[in-house]
């Protein structure tokens, strides 16, 4: 017995995999990518009969022909590593269509047992099946089980132990695919042998079925190692799919699947499966569909669902941010406290725990919100939002998956783009994905919120409500926009088809919920946690480095001075006089530092668009994280350190500053909806689209996009309304 | 175990041929009984008679089962033509492009 022994958990999207995994593995799991690929790749480990055992949860594929990135993991997972068992999870209560992946792990020759899951699903349908029977006519072990619940799990582990053990390398299932292609098959048999290096590692047969179902993967590796046998097979399947396209109207492909499901058929039709009722009736889950997707009542429904969901995780999460926030600044008071006055006691009060709680600050709300998307994902609902959307999200280049990144990062005003960006990993088109990913920081997150609320309130205090919700649709507009001319640019190609299996309504288990909810929510503190500590650390840096000189420090000790000698009868006046003196030098502290150095630099080219050098440092500010800006633009402005929350006076401030006019504050306003997203976004999106060069892309974008909107607002606005 | 069973099971495409491929070439493709997948009403079964379309797309629909000859169910529609269809005890659902590149005919 190997000391540890790997098993593949493979199966169709929606047939329990997961749900199986989480049970064998509970919160032992590890959660990464396969390599070059987003596609999710988990493992972990349990243990039976002494026995530890690696599991591995492939992603969901309806087969092992590389149409998509999963299929083609799966299938390499299989190949290259080469796992001691490869456990099938099949639905029971989808027998047929479950099968045909069985069938080409039969043909593949892999060592398998199939996991008969959500057998009590299938009796309540009126199916029942005789799993042993079953069993002998596929000739590999098929064991029943409830995954949700765990009946059954352990005859599987032990199957799969005492077929570990057995020893006997299976071999190949030999299925016949009608005349031509089984001719086709034997005519190209010489060519396969001459291919050596391939026919090592893949069984002859099922090499010829992959050229013959055009396998991009394989018939690029034989076209690069064999290049002479290649022409030969390729030229032989090029022959048989004309013929097959002339006299039947179909490619090889469908002859193949179609004697598959022909070999499935006969299989059950031989006393596996016996039905009470009519095969292929209405059942619950179609019912409901009947409604739920309806033209009219769908998108109702809809609506109502996803503000729901938005309800709970912005009015639940409210409390434990608060906790949060209160935790952080009692460590700040702490270190405060205990700490000398210097740059040390500075760094770690604003540059870690205002950084890192900045972060953390964010938990409650990503947890929140991944439960929902949770809840909504494994009863089913996200697959049915997802068709309901497609027509439009597909107008703009997207996917109707896109729809929930979208949501999630603002959609309806006070999302966060950390979250939204981490769900884009439900779109399964690479391009599809990416664009949405590069799109959804537009959207305005619930950090923006209070920049937004400042301006509009003290420019356009009016019409507030209209403005926030104009402000709302806007960024949904320019987003989709963005969307399309991305794809129709650096993103071209075609559209993804729309075809997504529908899963049946379920019940969703606690504690799959509760594993999905923590997976994700630790990705998020391990991953933007760590990294968004040291580029808080720089930009407290570039606020402070370098101090006032010498000269000025003692100038403003001796204003301070001054003012003792001659207030110190009028208390109120002298701490007045003092709050000024302070704030004038915490502003001249701040355009002698590195970020306002670079503030009155960048004034060069933001006074295009009507932003001066103090507005400049906020923006700065804002790469590290959107709130900063509020805060920032308040010390800028001579108002020492700001609540974003206590902004009234700032308010004011800038609607009394001569150089504020509501032609600036919408050109700032368009300007910080949509420039470079926050430090920890831009760190998502590299990790979630596998490169630097698109976090890179998507702040220079967002950046040049954002500002050539304002210049155009701001000079159009002079034009219109000179001051 | 029985290795060929396959040899007997599967006369589908056979039928296809003599119910669709004689259609085309006979110029009666225009049959008014066969019609898109997305023009077709809802709550009714129908065999597949041809997926049109790239070969990836037919490659993908033979998957799930979506081939010449097979019997689905189409649910109901969205809006825009996109199609909820009920095949192999499965539900899937098409967008509009796709849903159109399926002709059917009732059973």
């Amino acid at each position: 017995m190997k000391p540890v022994l790997t098993i593949a958990l493979a199966g169709n999207p929606n047939a329990g995999k997961t749900t199986l995994y989480n049970h064998l593995t509970g919160a032992r799991q590890h959660v990464g990518n396969y390599p070059g690929v987003t596609v999710e790749h988990k493992e972990g480990y349990c243990l039976r009969r002494g026995q530890e055992i690696r599991v591995v949860d492939l992603p969901g594929t309806y087969s092992l022909t590389a149409y998509s990135a999963e299929e083609l993991v799966a299938r390499d997972f299989i190949i290259n590593e080469r796992p001691d068992m490869v456990v099938n999870v099949v639905d029971a209560s989808n027998l047929e269509r479950n099968l045909y992946l069985s069938c080409q792990f039969l043909e593949l020759g892999v060592p398998l047992v199939i996991a008969l899951n959500m057998i009590d699903v299938a009796e309540k349908r009126g199916v029942t099946i005789n799993a042993e029977e079953l069993g002998d006519r596929l000739g590999v072990p098929v064991i029943p089980i409830i995954a949700r619940s765990g009946k059954g799990v352990g005859k599987l582990l032990d199957a799969v132990l005492a077929a570990a053990t057995a020893d006997i390398r299976p071999q190949p299932v030999f299925l016949q695919y009608g005349s031509d292609i089984d001719q086709a098959l034997t005519d190209m048999t010489p060519d396969l042998t001459a291919c050596a290096s391939l026919t090592a590692i893949y069984p002859h047969r099922w090499l010829g079925v992959k050229l013959l179902e055009n396998d991009e993967q394989i018939v690029h590796k034989i076209m690069e190692t064999h290049p002479e046998a290649g022409k030969q097979l390729t030229a032989r399947c090029e022959t048989v799919s004309h013929h097959l396209q002339d006299t039947l109207g179909v490619y090889p492909e469908a002859v193949i699947a179609d004697h598959r499901y022909g070999y499935i058929k006969s299989i059950l039709l031989q006393g596996v499966v016996t039905r009470k009722f009519v095969a292929d009736r209405l059942y619950t889950s179609d019912k409901i569909d009947k409604v739920v997707t309806h033209r009219i009542l769908g998108p109702l429904i809809m609506a109502g669902i996803l503000y729901c969901l938005y309800t709970f995780t912005f009015s639940y999460s409210s409390l434990p941010v608060e906790w949060l926030s209160k935790f952080f600044a009692l460590i700040s008071k702490g270190v405060d406290t205990l700490l000398p006055d210097g740059p040390l006691k500075s760094m770690i009060i604003s540059g870690v725990v205002d950084g890192v709680g900045g972060v953390f600050g964010f938990v409650p709300i990503i947890m929140f919100m991944f439960f929902g998307i949770a809840v909504l994902e494994d009863s089913g609902y996200l697959a049915r939002v997802a068709f309901m959307m497609d027509r439009i999200f597909h107008f703009f280049g997207l996917h109707g998956s896109s729809v929930m990144p979208f949501i999630i990062s603002g959609g309806i005003a006070g999302g966060c783009a950390v979250p939204g960006v981490m769900a884009t990993r439900t779109l399964r088109s690479p391009k599809e994905r990416l664009a949405t990913l590069l799109t959804v920081p537009f959207m305005n997150c619930g950090a923006k919120l209070p920049i937004l609320t400042l301006l509009i309130g003290a420019f356009f205090s009016d019409h507030q409500a209209r403005y926030m919700f104009l402000s709302t649709l806007v960024a949904w507009l320019i987003a989709l926009c963005a969307a399309k001319l991305l794809r129709l640019t650096v993103l071209k190609g075609a559209s993804t088809p729309f075809v997504m299996e529908l899963p049946p309504y379920r019940f969703p288990t606690l504690k799959g919920l509760l594993i999905h909810t923590w997976e994700r929510t630790w990705q998020y503190m391990k991953k933007a946690g760590t990294v968004i500590l040291g580029i808080s650390i720089l930009v407290w840096a570039m606020m402070t480095y370098p101090g006032l000189p010498d000269a000025q420090v003692s100038r403003y000790a001796s204003l301070r001075q001054e003012a003792q000698r001659t207030m110190a009868a009028d208390g109120a006046e002298l701490r007045k006089a003092l709050e000024k003196i302070k704030a004038d030098e915490a502003r001249e502290k701040l355009h002698h530092s590195i970020g306002g150095q670079i503030g009155v630099a960048l004034e060069r080219v933001s006074r295009y668009a009507g932003i001066d050098w103090r507005t400049n440092i906020a923006l700065i500010g804002g790469l590290a994280a959107k709130e900063v800006i509020v805060s920032t633009l308040g010390t800028a402005y001579s108002l020492g350190g700001i609540d974003a929350k206590e902004n009234s006076s700032l308010q004011e401030r800038l609607n009394r500053d001569p150089h504020w006019n509501p032609v600036v504050a919408l050109a700032v306003l368009a300007f910080i909806m949509f420039y470079s997203p926050c430090s920890v976004t831009v760190i998502c999106i590299a990790r979630e689209s596998g490169s630097w060069k698109w976090a890179a892309f998507s702040i220079l974008f967002n950046t040049l996009f954002a500002f050539a909107l304002a210049v155009a607002i701001y000079q159009i606005g002079i034009l219109l309304y000179p001051r | 175990m029985s290795k060929d069973q396959s040899a007997t099971s599967c006369l589908l495409l056979s039928d296809i041929k003599r119910l669709c491929k004689q259609c085309q070439q006979s110029e009666e493709w225009t049959d008014p009984a066969m019609t898109t997948l997305s023009e077709s009403c809802c709550n009714s079964r129908m065999r597949v008679c041809a997926v049109t379309g790239d070969r990836q797309t037919c490659a993908r629909m033979a998957t799930l089962g979506v081939l010449p000859g097979s019997e689905l169910e189409l649910l109901c529609k969205g809006g825009s033509q996109q199609c909820v269809i009920k095949v192999n005890g499965g539900t899937i659902s098409l967008d509009a492009p796709t849903a159109s590149a399926i002709l059917v005919a009732p059973v």
